[in-house]
């Protein structure tokens, strides 16, 4: 559920939960087994739950392919974010780079001159057109476990950090104490 | 897309009360009590198989001392459950006949509600491009003020790099509702809250 | 005036909502890639006399050649921005492609005919395409997550599972309709507890609404 969270709120794509996904999974195929032998109140209680489940798990991977959309381009360059994908996520990724640019090309791309068909070229003011998630935009996070004096930016006093205390803030600061499963994203 | 333009700028009523549902709740099954999640105490009241206890602080006198103390000047944000909302709407719905004077403690719920709100909207006054700090204050109100909140912090922080690393004097006003008696939730709410008996 | 089309072009991606998107405008997406290629002609046969001209006369054609290297960058620059507003265009329209198709189930067929009129070939090629790299994604996470089961993908997204009653203020007529204990008759003005999963589909189009919703 906290992966779920943290996704859904991260500007960036975060690292494939890919044994908790695998875990979950498992339980559902086993109360699925235990579901058919079980007199109907126990059954109802066991689908729930595997509905549940179910839903969490398909959540959390359309998260994930909303956000690998929208930048499916940098993800698949920056080694950092390939890392973070998994197998079928990657294969997705390139699929869907490959898809945008023949809709692109084939629209329009291929009617302008040779030298302006390319799709990740750096404009002559600079401006770059490939998009990148902003991990300095807003999120708000609750602390997990005390984290103590926190310094958010070098020239600040640094700031106590308890456990269930809440800030709003820039991804970027509290990145790694939510690597560290400090902080969570809520 | 995968997800639709909603979610991905917070979550929906419907995904708050799912999570909410995770949250432990205690009912009487038959003559003992029993604490488990909150969605299967509702699957057991559905077929009429237990009586749902209404946490402590789902009762008009809490919820009165709570609208009180909220609505003191300068005042925090007082402490209630992560889901207070989602679980007082799931339980004012799906077990009102459970709870003492619903029709009051609806009310109450709504004024708490209210009263809060206009103290997160006096926080947005107090917003800066590096951190401001919101203790206590629940995810459906954290979810409902999301996007304005991450909307205005977004461009306040352009504004601040537009103005270069100009030193405004934020120090003294992010903290407003940092809040200092950490213990007391311990003490008042996982008593009140977590083992009501 | 210069870069006028693209402008329009940008305009009409402004105006796609989540639930309207107008006539794919193939006419102006011509004009636009038209007036690029005439703008980048020109470009190439200014910078080929500027190169001859410093060849010949050297330095003394200055004010004239200043009044070329404006000409030249104010084109470059036109030629830039329009790509940028066709590249907008099309992919606000994908955009809004994707979130339909999602919201039938990725079954590119159930487009309804008054939106798929307004898309162009392409646009559909690209709903199949889409459809079907999401197909091969699904399979495969199915394949390794639950061999045995469907992780029902494309469920609606918004809802997650509730076994719970609600209560129902019926809005409009919706006669009977069965649910697990008995039949109920929902006649416009009443008021029933209901399971939600019973009638969601009553609620998402209006015929019921949620009384006391905090």
């Amino acid at each position: 559920m906290c992966a779920w969270v943290n996704e859904r709120n991260a500007p960036e794509l975060l690292e494939y939960e890919g044994t908790t996904l695998e875990n979950l999974m498992e339980l559902v195929d086993f109360q699925n087994q235990r579901i058919q032998s079980q007199p109907a109140v126990i059954a109802n209680i066991l689908k729930m739950d595997v509905d549940r489940v179910k839903y969490l798990v398909r959540s959390y991977l359309r998260t994930r392919l909303a956000k690998i959309e929208k930048y499916a381009l940098h993800y698949t360059r920056e080694p950092r974010y390939r890392d973070r994908l998994s197998q079928s996520e990657l294969d997705y990724a390139k699929g869907f780079v490959a898809l945008e640019e023949k809709h692109m090309r084939r629209s329009f791309l291929d009617q302008l001159p040779p030298h302006l068909r390319a799709l990740d070229e750096t404009t002559t003011n600079g401006l770059e057109m490939v998009p990148k998630p902003d991990v300095d935009s807003a999120v708000f996070c609750r602390v997990r476990t005390t984290v103590g004096e926190f310094q958010f930016d070098a020239s600040e006093d640094p700031i106590l950090m308890k456990r269930t205390n809440i800030f709003i803030t820039r991804y970027s600061i509290i990145r790694d104490l939510l690597e560290d499963g400090k902080v969570e994203l809520i | 897309m995968a997800i639709t333009t909603r979610q991905q700028e917070g979550f929906t009523m419907p995904e708050l009360e799912y999570m909410a549902q995770c949250e432990d709740i205690t009912i009487v099954p038959l003559h003992r009590m029993e604490r488990l999640e909150l969605m299967r105490a509702l699957m057991l009241k559905r077929s009429n198989r237990c009586r749902i206890v209404a946490p402590e602080w789902l009762s008009y006198e809490h919820l009165h001392n709570l609208c009180k103390r909220e609505d003191q000047p300068d005042s925090m944000f007082t402490k209630l459950p992560f889901h207070y909302l989602e679980i007082a709407q799931i339980l004012l719905t799906n077990a009102e006949d459970d709870l003492i004077d619903s029709q009051g403690v609806r009310r109450l719920i709504q004024d708490l509600r209210e009263v809060r709100q206009s103290k997160t909207r006096e926080g947005l006054r107090m917003l800066n491009p590096l951190q401001l700090q919101m203790d206590n204050l629940s995810i459906a109100e954290i979810n409902e003020i999301r996007p304005l909140f991450a909307h205005s912090f977004d461009m306040l922080r352009r504004l601040d790099e537009l103005a270069g690393s100009s030193d405004v004097s934020r120090q003294q006003s992010q903290n407003m509702f940092a809040d200092q008696s950490y213990s007391e939730f311990d003490d008042t709410f996982s008593s009140s809250y977590l083992n009501p008996e | 005036m210069l870069g006028d089309e693209a402008f329009r072009l940008a305009k009409e991606a402004k105006d796609i909502t989540s639930a309207h998107i107008p006539v794919y405008n193939e006419e102006q997406v011509r004009l636009v890639t038209q007036e690029t290629r005439y703008l980048w002609t020109r470009i190439e046969e200014m910078i080929a006399s500027l190169n001859s001209n410093n060849k010949t006369t050297g330095a003394t054609a200055e004010g004239s050649q200043l009044n070329t290297n404006g000409q030249t960058s104010l084109y470059i620059l036109t030629a830039g921005r329009n790509k940028r507003c066709l590249l907008a265009y099309h992919h606000r329209r994908m955009e809004f492609l994707r979130s339909l198709l999602w919201s039938i189930h990725l079954a590119p067929s159930l487009v309804p005919p008054t939106l798929s009129q307004r898309l162009s070939p392409e646009e559909q090629n690209f709903s199949r395409e889409y459809a079907r790299l999401n197909s091969a994604y699904r399979d495969a996470v199915e394949d390794q997550l639950c061999p045995n089961d469907s992780l029902d993908w494309t469920a609606n997204g918004e809802l997650p599972p509730r076994d719970m009653f609600i209560e129902v203020r019926v809005v409009r007529d919706c006669g009977e309709i069965v649910t697990e204990s008995g039949v109920v008759n929902l006649h416009v003005g009443t008021q029933h507890y209901l399971r939600r999963s019973d009638i969601e589909h009553l609620l998402t189009i209006g015929y019921l609404e949620h009384t006391n919703a905090v």
